[in-house]
Parts: structure tokens; sequence; C-alpha cells
């Protein structure tokens, strides 16, 4: 039985995991992000919100070593992860990219269960614990029925629902996510972020995404960050704390916030560039 | 030059000048060239005598004799290889809108070589010393023609058509096939091996002035051909359907452009064996320089493509003195870096 | 219920502090495709202008002592190094097309593609013409170090492995050197160029116990690297940033996937001269017989690659004898049909 999946486990939320400071950050000379800071709170969901080349990704990326910083130091429970072994960073911290790519005829297993790659050594190549994980990693996320099938043969929904499986079959207590719903129609994004929720509720994962449909995030993230031109505009904790005036600071549109009418939450919709308040 | 004046979409007339000027320099350089062809050999002949022996031919003269009698042949061929390589090059290019079209890229010099060394092995090129001369560039623009229409046939499969990738790696590997059936026929038969040696390492000598006639009328043929369709290939370059709402008849185009371009590489073929390169180097340095203008790229391609071959013949018995490089060898050096230079400007 | 791993039919090996995940398919098709080399090589072994009957070639390698001295000399002087040599080459250009292949992730990628070969043979050349009297065990050595120069060169150049750019800039980089190599041939003496010349076309016939030693300790190492990293490899075919956050460290593993092929292929080079085709071929054959992660593609592509060369030095032999056609010639009139049959079916990628 992993330590993750007792919910007594769950982390008090007021406990920081991985955190930013002063982070500049980009491609080439060229710096995307400059001077931003972040906590990121355990067991908690937190989306990342922007408009295009907001710095969102490029925020995520350096926060996950995909990205060496210019500035500044990114760190993981008061470690900076930049000088961390990347093996032993990788027991503990997940990435999940926008765009992995799948080599062709890979099974749905065995893309699984490379994520045990950093809890695997050359002579002990596969462990009881291994395959537990593996287990458990496919039954939580439904993907154990096509185990056997090529990743290439299924849905979009479902081949996202691996690479999830992926990154918690690795075991990471924190995973960061880039646009895990891009690209996928509305019932296989909620299912994923309904997976998602239920990782950091019932499970202990913290849980850090790039999204790009701001009502998804505002309904299932526990806090909502938002970002424009490398910077952070405002941070919604819970997010029911954002106003209109935030979302047209970022987004530089005019948006009427309506409540839910089951949760009560707020929504979002856009108006026409005519209307005038 | 005389296509861009008789067009009715004349150029503007500044620049029309000014590329009339780059056009006749080019020539002019080409005059220079052959003077300085000439005088290299075992022995360095001067410029001036160079000139007197052309114009003012003294049989008693031992220079005059050696320039005439022996160096002259070398040049002429020298001309028609180039400006053959080069104007097939510059086809090549327009044609597949490849900018790494060129004969040897594109295997038309291996499925040459193949060609020549199967007719002789068979002897099927006619039993008398001429006929074989005479049937050469025929045969080596059919075997040239043969193996590039494979390989357009194979790189135009799928979806995007022919991609320069596709191009050369098809080129490529049928190049490699051609040879390996030319390396296997070369050691299954020694007679052949004995009779094509030299002519296989892509080289200006062994020449005869029947063997440069009997080249010099297909290569005529086919260059008269390419001025002729050159505006067609203006309108090609805009992009396949444009070329069509512009009522170029693309096949027929395409046909008359590519069998051209075989027939110019099988003439020099058969002259100085596969000699790579020149049809790469040539009509880039003309559209660097002067213009991207088919009318004149075409014509211009020749007159650049026969100025780097002298120039390359001329380096290659030179540099190693008294040894003789293969000319072939020494285009290769050249172009080489040209191809890598063209690869990283236009793929990145 | 059974086990995931179990039901994806791997099964658990485990031995002492080892323990391994495999598939007793890929195992049992590894095991058939070495029993076919070993048939194929027994039957090389037998054949030729001298030819050994297999009951006498059994006994033979029981007790070498009831052979006559014609027999043991042909034997072991003249076929078993040589039929050796091909296989192990083979094997070195097979596991060297599939390393090159996965950390490209170009399947069209080839160590001889990319001017790996031609670097070797400027620098083996170099070797035969400027001091004939070295002995064959310095060929590999000057091989490797042209190739590795090679390398470099096209991966400098082209600045990304992934792309085009990368093949073109490799076929024009070995269009340059394979000037040079007719530099060297054109214009040293006559009978060194013929001794270049042999070696150049990919002939087997030069091969010794010497020779073999030499190729047999840089096949052991570049087989060792390829092996301890295929793990690694397998991550990183899912792409840069999942690889990284899988904690494989992807300079260190590009530098060793990189090095560890073009150092097998240059010494594969520099031991039976230039063999076209068998990188690309093999890896892509042994996909087509099984699936697997990259220690199977590596085992399999190193076993198929045997297999290939051996096949075409025997066909080289015995078909046209007593003429012997190079393995080269041989192998690349069976590649180029291969080749175009791999790009029909990625013609809508390239």
């Amino acid at each position: 039985m992993s330590p993750l999946s007792n919910p007594s486990l769950v982390p008090p939320p007021d406990v920081i995991r991985l955190a930013a400071e002063d982070l500049a950050a980009g491609y080439g000379r060229h710096a995307v992000l400059d001077g931003v800071s972040l906590d990121v709170a355990a067991g908690r969901f937190t989306a990342l919100v922007g408009p295009n080349g907001s710095g969102k990704s490029t925020l995520l990326s350096a926060m996950s070593r995909l990205l060496a910083p210019m500035r500044g130091v990114v760190t993981l429970d008061g470690k900076a992860i930049h000088r961390m072994p990347t093996k032993a960073l990788a027991r503990e911290l997940g990435i999940l990219p926008q765009n992995p790519l799948q080599p062709e005829g890979l099974s749905v297993f065995d893309l699984v269960s490379r994520g045990r790659y950093p809890h695997q050594g050359l002579l002990r190549q596969w462990s009881d614990a291994d395959e537990a994980a593996v287990e458990r990693a496919m039954r939580l996320t439904g993907t154990l029925e096509f185990a056997r099938r090529p990743v290439d043969d299924l849905s979009g929904g479902q081949r996202q629902r691996c690479w999830i499986a992926m990154a918690i079959a690795q075991e990471t207590q924190t995973i960061l996510l880039d646009e895990p719903t891009a690209f996928l129609d509305l019932r296989y994004q909620v299912e994923i972020l309904d997976l998602l929720h239920d990782l950091t509720l019932n499970h202990g994962r913290t849980i850090v995404a790039v999204l790009h449909d701001l009502n998804l995030a505002v309904s299932y993230a526990d806090t909502v960050v938002f970002l424009k031109d490398g910077a952070i505009r405002g941070t919604a904790s819970p997010p029911a704390d954002c106003t209109p005036a935030l979302i047209r600071d970022v987004f530089g549109i005019e948006v009427l916030m309506v409540p839910h009418p089951e949760t009560g939450g707020p929504v979002f919709i856009p108006r026409r560039g005519g209307d005038t308040a | 030059m005389s296509g861009a004046r008789t067009q009715p979409l004349s150029l503007p007339r500044r620049r029309a000048h000014g590329r009339l000027a780059a056009g006749l320099l080019a020539l002019a350089l080409l005059v220079i060239m052959c003077a300085i062809h000439l005088g290299i050999g075992s022995r360095f002949i001067w410029p001036g005598t160079v000139v007197r022996a052309v114009f003012a031919y003294d049989p008693a003269n031992f220079d005059h004799k050696v320039i005439i009698g022996l160096r002259l042949l070398r040049l002429l061929s020298g001309l028609l290889v180039g400006a053959a390589l080069g104007m097939s090059g510059a086809l090549l290019q327009l044609v597949t809108r490849n900018p790494l079209g060129e004969p040897h890229v594109l295997g038309l010099n291996a499925g040459a070589a193949l060609a020549v060394v199967l007719a002789t092995t068979l002897g099927l090129a006619g039993g008398t010393a001429f006929g074989a001369l005479a049937a050469r560039p025929l045969v080596a623009a059919i075997g040239a023609g043969l193996l590039f229409s494979l390989i357009i046939t194979a790189s135009s499969a799928g979806r995007d058509g022919l991609t320069p990738l596709k191009v050369i790696l098809c080129g490529v590997a049928f190049s490699a096939f051609a040879a390996s059936l030319t390396s296997a026929l070369l050691i299954l038969d020694e007679q052949t091996l004995a009779d094509l040696r030299l002519w296989l390492a892509g080289d200006l000598s062994g020449l005869t002035y029947a063997g440069l006639a009997c080249a010099a009328v297909p290569a005529a043929f086919a260059a008269l051909g390419a001025l002729a369709i050159t505006p067609q290939l203006n309108a090609l370059a805009l992009g396949e359907n444009v070329a069509s709402g512009l009522g170029v008849n693309l096949r027929r185009t395409r046909f008359a452009a590519l069998g051209a371009a075989a027939l110019l590489c099988g003439a020099s073929v058969s002259l100085a064996g596969p000699v790579g390169f020149v049809g790469l180097v040539a009509p880039h340095a003309v559209r660097i320089l002067i213009s991207r203008d088919a009318r004149l790229l075409v014509p211009l391609s020749a007159v650049a493509g026969a100025l780097i071959l002298l120039g390359a013949d001329a380096a290659a018995r030179t540099l190693l003195a008294p040894r003789e490089l293969a000319t072939g060898i020494m285009t290769a050096v050249l172009g080489a870096p040209v191809f890598l230079l063209i690869v990283s400007r236009y793929f990145r | 219920m059974t086990s995931p791993s179990h039901a994806n039919g791997y099964r658990r090996f485990a031995l002492g502090p080892v323990a391994l995940l495999a598939r007793p398919v890929a195992v049992l098709a590894c095991l058939a495709l070495a029993l076919l080399v070993m048939g194929l090589a027994a039957y090389a072994v037998s054949r030729g202008s001298y030819a050994i009957a297999l009951p006498d070639l059994a006994r033979l390698l029981r007790a070498p002592d009831t052979g006559t001295r014609e027999q043991l000399y042909i034997l072991y002087d003249i076929r078993m190094p040589r039929i050796l040599i091909a296989a192990l080459s083979g094997a070195m250009l097979g596991l060297a097309g599939a390393a090159m292949q996965s950390i490209t992730r170009n399947g069209l990628a080839d160590p001889g593609l990319i001017g790996v070969k031609e670097g070797a043979s400027v620098m083996v050349l170099a070797v035969i013409l400027l001091f004939p009297a070295a002995s064959v065990g310095w060929r590999p050595v000057a091989g490797m170090a042209g190739g590795l120069c090679v390398a470099l060169l096209v991966i400098l150049i082209a600045r990304d492995l992934s792309r085009t750019r990368f093949v073109l800039v490799g076929i024009g980089v070995s269009w340059m050197l394979s000037s040079i190599v007719l530099i060297f041939l054109t214009t040293a003496d006559i009978r060194d160029v013929q001794t270049a010349l042999v070696w150049m076309t990919g002939s087997l016939h030069a091969a010794g116990w010497p020779l073999l030693s030499v190729a047999a300790i840089w096949a052991l190492a570049g087989t060792v690297i390829l092996f301890a990293t295929a793990r690694a490899s397998d991550a990183a075919l899912l792409g840069d940033g999942a690889a990284t956050g899988l904690g494989v460290r992807l300079r260190r593993l590009s530098v060793l996937r990189l090095a560890a092929p073009v150092l097998m292929t240059a010494a594969s080079v520099s031991c039976v001269g230039s063999l076209g085709f068998v990188g690309l071929m093999a890896p892509h054959m042994a996909r087509f017989l099984m699936r697997g992660n990259q220690v199977t593609l590596l085992a399999s592509s190193a076993l198929v690659g045997a297999l290939l060369v051996l096949a075409a030095d025997t066909i080289g032999r015995l078909a046209f004898a007593p003429l012997q056609i190079p393995a080269g010639i041989v192998m690349s009139v069976m590649g180029v049909p291969f080749f175009l049959l791999l790009l029909w079916r990625r013609r809508n990628q390239l």
C-alpha cells in the first residue's frame, strides 16, 4: 500500500511544496519571465492561466527543470531543484510536457511502466514495487482494460490518460502538467480534470497544471494563478476570489460573472465586442 | 540575353542593362579562362602566345602546334561538358523546384555510367569504334533519363509529392544501386574495365574530335529546346496551380525540360565521365549574382558551368603537378561545400 | 487476476540482486535468429573452392588433429576468421544503426549515411598509403578517430539531430570526403592503391585472426555502452521533456549513444571496408520480426545484421565462383529495394 493513496496523509494546506523565487527564464537570450515568485501549496491543485505568450508554459518548464533559470531559484521542499541529481529529483517531481512523443507501436503497459525508470537500477530492473505502482496507476486512470493495445490506436482522451498514468506510476509527490487538456473534446477535458482533482483530494498529490479554459480552471483548481507578459497579475485562492476586473486585465476582454447554478462558484461569460456594460 | 529583349514581358530597362553587363562580363571571363586553360600543361604557355596561336597559326612554332594540336580538344570538350552540366543543373532545379537539383545528386550521372558500362559489356554499341562513339551520348542519356524517371516516380509518392528530402534520399539510394551494379559488371568483365577505367573517374582525357562531335550534336539540340521553354519554366516557378492558370502545359513542359536535362547530362558523361556538382554550383552562382529569371538563368548557367569546369580542370592539372587529378574530383571538392551551404540555408 | 506485466506477456527473471523483465517470445525469437546465424555460418564454412562436408566440419571442430593439413589451413586460417568477422561486423553495424535511429528519432538515420564511413575510410587510407608498413591493428584505431571527427563535424554543421538537415549535411560531408578518398586513389603508388581498393569495396577476404581480435574488443565496448543505456534511451524516445522528467541525463545519454555507434561503424569499416545499408536495414527488419524495448531491438538488430552480412558475403563468394563479388556490392543491390520500401511506408512524412 502506497503512503500516497492514504487520505489521512494529505498534508495540511499551509505547507509550501514547490516555490519559485524571483525567477527569470526564457529561450536564447530573450527572457520570457522576469522576476516571478510563486508558492505552490502541498496537496493542492494549482492552475496557471493566461493569454498565449504570457509565460505560463515557460514558468512550468522552469519549475520542472526543463529550462535553466537565468536568475532566481526554484525549490522543492526547500531544496534548489536545479542543483539536485536529476534522477533523485525524478522520484519527487513528475512532469508531463505538452506534446510528448509517441514511439510507434508502443503498448499502453510499456508506456506506463516507463514511469518507473527513476526507481530502477542497471541490475534491479523490475521489482514488486514497480509492478504494484504500474498496476495502481493504470487502475486509477482506467487504462488497465487496454493495457496491451498500442497507444497510437487509442482516442485522444484515452491516450492522455495513459500519459497521466505514466506520471502517476512515477509515484512523485508533485506532478507538473503542461496543458493536459489541450486538443481534447470537452468530455475528455472533464474526465482528465476529474482525475487530477481526485489525485489531490484523495491521494495527497500536489498538482500544477497549465490550463487554457478559464471556467474549467476556476471550477476545478484550488488556486488559480493569472499570468500576463511574463509576470503574475493575480492569484485567486480560492478561485471564487476572481473578479471581472482581473480577467479584463489579464485577457483584455470584458466578461460577465454569474454564479454557477449548482455550486455557486463564479462562471465567466465573455461579452460580445459591440456590447457595453 | 536576346531572349530577355524579345519577350513581351521585358524587364525594367536599368536592371536589364545591369544584367546584360553581368552576362557580358561572364562571357569575357570565360574567354580569359579559355586562354589560361590553353596555356596550362606540362609546359606553361603565356596567353599572348595562345591568342596568336588561335588567330595567326604558325605551323613552324612548337607552342602553336601544342596548343592547336593537343590542348584545343581538351578546351572544347571542357567547354561543352561544363556548359551542358550547368544548363542541365539549372533545368533540374527549375523543374523539381529543389535547390539541390543536380545531375550527380539526382542520380543522372550514375544512371549514365551504368548504361554505358552495360552497353560496352554487352557489345551493344555497334562493332565499329565510330559506332560506339556516336552511340555513347545517346546510351548515356537513355540511362540517365531512365534512372532519373525512376527516382522522380519513387519520390513523388505520398501526400506532399516531390519534397527535396525524398528526391535526395531516392537519388542517393538509386545512385548507390547503379554504382554497385556498375562495379559488379566491371569486376565480372575485365575487358570493359580496361576500356572504361579512365573514363569512369570523370576526367577530361582520352578525348577525340569524333567523340566531341558526337556529343555536341545532341547537346546542341537539347540546349535549343531548353532555351525555347524558359518562359514556361518561369511560370512553373510560381507553383503548379499558377502555371496551369497561366496556360502552361505542365506535363509537356516537364517532359521537355527533363528530356533536355538528360540529353545534356548524357552528352557530358559520354565525354568526361561522371563529373559532379558543376550543375549544382553554376545555377546558384547565377541566381545570386545575376538573376533568378529562367530566361537568363538557363543560358548563363551554361556559361558559368563552363567557367567552373575549366577552372576546376586547370586546378586539377596544376595543384599537384606533375601529377594530374581527375577533373571530377576537383569539382566535388569545390562543390560539396556549396551543397552544405545550400542545405544550411534552405533547411532550418 | 494476474499482474499487468504478466498479462502483457512479460515474465520476471530474478537472480540475486538482478531482476529483469523480459518477454519469453522475444527471447525465443532471438535464440531462433542466433541458431539461424550459426547455421548459415556452418554452411558458409563448408562451401567454397575447397568443399568441406558438414559431418567432416563437425569432426574437425571437435578433434582438430584428425584433419589433413590442407583442411585445417582452409578451416582455421581462411574461412573461420572471415566468417566470424563478417558476423561480427554485421552485428556491429546492426547495433550502430539501431542506436542511431533511436537517438536521432529518425528512421532513415544510419551511421553510414552521415559520412562516418567516409571519414573512417580517409583515415585508414592515409594509414595504408602513408605508412604501408603499419600493422592492420592500427586500421581500426585510425578509422575510429576519423569517424568520430566526421560525426562531430556533421553535428556541428547541422546543430540538430532530429531534423532533415542532419541527414542532408551528412550526405554532403560524405561526398566531400569521398572526393578526398579519390584524390588518394588517383595520386598514390599503384600497388598501394590496389591494397586500398580491395579493402574499400567491402571485401572480406583479407580477414585474419589479428583483425578479428581487434574488432572484437571494440564491438564488446560498444555493446556494453549500448545495453547499459538501453532503458534510458527507451525513456528518451518519449521526448526531451518527458525524459528529463523521468530523470534521464539527456546530454550524457546523447554523447554515449552517438559515440558508440560511430565507434562501432568506424571499427567495422576499418576491418572489412564499406558495407552500406546494413545499419539501415537491420533495425527495421528486427522491428518487423518483433516488437519491444531497446534491449530487444538491439539484440535482434545485431543478429539480423550478422545474418545480412554473412549472407551477402556468402552470396558474393559463391554465386559467381571463381570470381568474387565484394560483400559491399551484394549488400547495396539488396539494400536499395529495401530502402525504397521504407521510403514508401513513410512517404507522407518526408
